[in-house]
């Protein structure tokens, strides 16, 4: 085997790095689901370490793609070939192993979506809003309030015989209302299965209202390990829920897809390579005085050269990774913070 | 004397009108700088909590008119079109701003009631005339002049400009290459038109090569029209045109998709924005979403919903456009209309 090319996708999302390596047909030879743990360039550097390890000999990166909230970030690192959003990079994985999937349920750290696929394509999504009822961060909170650890959380749900019935709305009105339940001596069990219940309708009636949601129903995100929710939606919904094998990557795989799609137009990877990640990365942001925007600006700097720069709402200040370096000396010739 | 005006709420669409009625008196116009950083804080901080967003940036604009203008004109419209009326912070306007904000201003107020018939809608204009020492003959011929510029801009607006353009000189056109597409914009001006807590919605739009189209390019017969088929009078004036004019473009297959923005909390919003959503779901189906604005100064929750939406435009572009509007949901709202 000469020359193998493999794609790299990475997902930063608000808990957790998701790093995936492909090989052209789409099959998984490694994955990684990180904390991010409040250290994204640390966590991502030392993830993408551990697969420039694993990277079979005669392998190469043939592409990079990132995706969710912190695909800049990432970008700036590793000069990606695609950068896409999150709602794309799932709905093309979930096209590539369920073909016929109609519905995907995703549910992350502070992030929940809705995405509609008819016809092999995404034909409308929708967002949680304001607020982070009914995502995983509030379940670890809760689970962590009942002293639970979060990956038995869902199998205790299971065992409950008697839901107790939780305001979902609010994540403030779902702890005062738990905590009220177990004053009146309602069991864990059902105190958890009642938590389950309340989060999916809450995902039901704010993320999912007014969809169409039809079968195949895909449910992922780090939320789908739990087994007590995938049953309150199987509840909800009267109707089997899929929990894909790479549930917790399947942005990542997504956002793989998507960088070999690219790189087969452009025939070239940006892929700065893995040498290039040995140095020291640091980010720094300073506020620009140039107007009374008061901008917040962050740059990227590795080895004390700067890497990439975003942050202003004009533009000044923006450099982008893999930007030819004399634009790159312009930018750094302009006055620094 | 020189008359300060608010950069804030309908000024982008009633500007001519009072600027040419304070020009024609002998006064000079001051307007408020743009939206910024600053000025939102400044507004968060005075005004009462539990305002919209709009409201609050209006409170800034006028603090940063303090020591600059020797008089600050604030409209109180009431109702711009007999029988129906516009929303209710609208009328406690003056009130709300000469109770939050600090160093007591001198405001000028505008009352404007056409409830009982355009008649008495330009009473106001005599009273503020009288305030500012001028004769009845001539704010009798500053208003027939206010009512004639305002007469132009309004009819630029119905022609396919934009406030951005005409009040901002903001260029506003998609490279004459790019053939994407044209996305129904819709969303209170104060929204829209404010670069700032738009988030710059506009000029992302269309640099993604998009042609836009805005309410105001919606003639108000159309929107009556679109709005008749509901058993109800739709009396809140502004409500009427978004609803009206977002029926117009989808009945009209005016634009390919529609990206309403809206300002969380707003009540007239929660009524009318659903009814165009369940109109779309309906019978048209394009693409739909709508971004709920704040006090966020994060760009990337807000890039990440637009990104996605335009991708999704594009891939169902690709496939050829049709999706059956038949099927069944499992789990969809039954919609009164």
């Amino acid at each position: 085997m000469t020359g193998k090319d493999l794609y790299l996708g990475i997902d930063v999302g608000s808990v957790s790095i998701n790093i995936v390596l492909i090989d052209e047909k789409y099959n998984l030879l490694e994955k990684l689901y990180l904390r991010t743990q409040g250290r994204p360039i640390r966590i991502l550097k030392e993830g993408l370490e551990e697969i420039s390890h694993a990277l079979p000999k005669a392998a190469r990166i043939a592409g990079v793609g990132t995706t969710g909230s912190g695909r800049e970030l990432a970008n700036a690192m590793v000069s990606a070939d695609v950068v896409k959003n999150e709602i794309t990079a799932h709905g093309t994985a979930v096209l590539h192993f369920i073909p016929d999937a109609q519905t995907i349920l995703e549910i992350g750290g502070q992030d929940s979506k809705i995405i509609l696929l008819r016809n092999g394509v995404v034909s409308d999504f929708a967002m949680n809003t304001v607020c982070a009822a009914g995502t995983g961060s509030f379940l670890d909170r809760q689970a962590e309030r009942l002293g639970v650890p979060i990956q038995e959380f869902g199998a205790l749900a299971l065992k409950s015989t008697a839901p107790v019935r939780i305001a979902g709305r609010c994540a403030v009105f779902a702890e005062s209302d738990m905590i009220h339940k177990q004053q009146m001596g309602c069991s864990c069990e059902d105190i958890i299965k009642g938590l389950c219940d309340a989060l999916v309708r809450n995902y039901l009636n704010n993320v999912g209202k007014g969809k169409e949601i039809l079968p195949k129903i895909v449910f992922q995100g780090g939320v789908a390990a739990n087994v007590g929710i995938v049953r309150s939606f199987e509840e909800a919904l009267n109707q089997p829920i899929i929990v894909p094998e790479h549930f917790d990557v399947m942005g990542a795989i997504g956002a793989g897809i998507l960088a070999h799609r690219e790189t087969s137009r452009t025939g070239a990877t940006r892929f700065c390579g893995f040498n290039a990640l040995i140095g020291d990365f640091l980010a720094r942001t300073f506020e620009c005085k140039g107007c009374t925007n008061l901008c917040e600006v962050v740059e990227i700097l590795s080895d004390g050269e700067l890497r990439a720069r975003w942050g202003g709402r004009c533009g000044r200040w923006a450099v982008a990774a893999g930007d030819e370096a004399e634009s790159l000396r312009l930018a750094q010739g302009a006055p620094s913070a | 004397m020189n008359i300060g005006i608010p950069r804030a709420l309908l000024w982008s669409i009633y500007l001519p009108l009072w600027k040419t009625f304070f020009n024609e008196l002998g006064h000079e116009v001051l307007l408020s700088s743009p939206t910024s950083k600053r000025i939102l804080n400044d507004g968060v901080t005075a005004c009462v909590d539990d305002a919209c967003l709009p409201v609050k940036v209006m409170h800034g604009h006028v603090m940063d008119l303090i020591g600059k203008a020797d008089l600050i004109f604030i409209p109180r419209l009431i109702s711009i079109c007999p029988k129906e009326y516009i929303c209710p912070k609208f009328i406690g306007l003056p009130e709300m701003i000469r109770n939050s904000v600090p160093g007591g201003p001198k405001l000028l107020i505008l009352d404007l009631n056409a409830h009982k018939g355009l008649k008495h809608a330009y009473k106001g204009f005599y009273e503020i005339g009288r305030q500012l020492g001028a004769r009845d003959s001539a704010v009798k011929r500053a208003l027939a002049r206010a009512l004639n510029a305002q007469g132009e801009y309004t009819a630029k607006l119905l022609g396919g400009f934009n406030p951005l353009t005409l009040l901002e000189g903001m260029a506003l056109q998609a490279g004459t290459g790019s053939k994407k597409g044209t996305i129904g914009l819709i969303g209170h001006p104060y929204l829209l038109y404010d670069r700032f807590i738009s988030m710059d919605a506009c000029r992302k739009l269309v640099q993604m090569g998009y042609r836009l189209i805005f309410p105001e390019n919606i003639p108000q017969d159309k929107i009556e029209r679109a709005c008749s088929v509901y058993p109800k009078k739709l009396f809140w004036s502004y409500g009427k045109h978004l609803l009206g004019s977002g029926l117009t473009m989808l009945e009209g297959k005016m634009a390919d998709g529609i990206v309403v923005l809206s300002s969380f909390g707003c009540g007239i919003d929660s009524f009318m924005v659903e009814l165009l959503q369940r109109r779309n779901q309906r019978d048209f189906r394009i693409p739909f979403t709508i971004i709920t604005l704040d006090e966020h100064s994060g760009n990337a929750g807000f890039d990440t919903r637009l990104e996605a939406f335009v991708d999704m435009m594009e891939w169902r572009d690709h496939s050829g456009h049709y999706f059956s509007p038949h099927g069944e949901g499992l789990y969809i709202y039954k919609s009164a209309f």
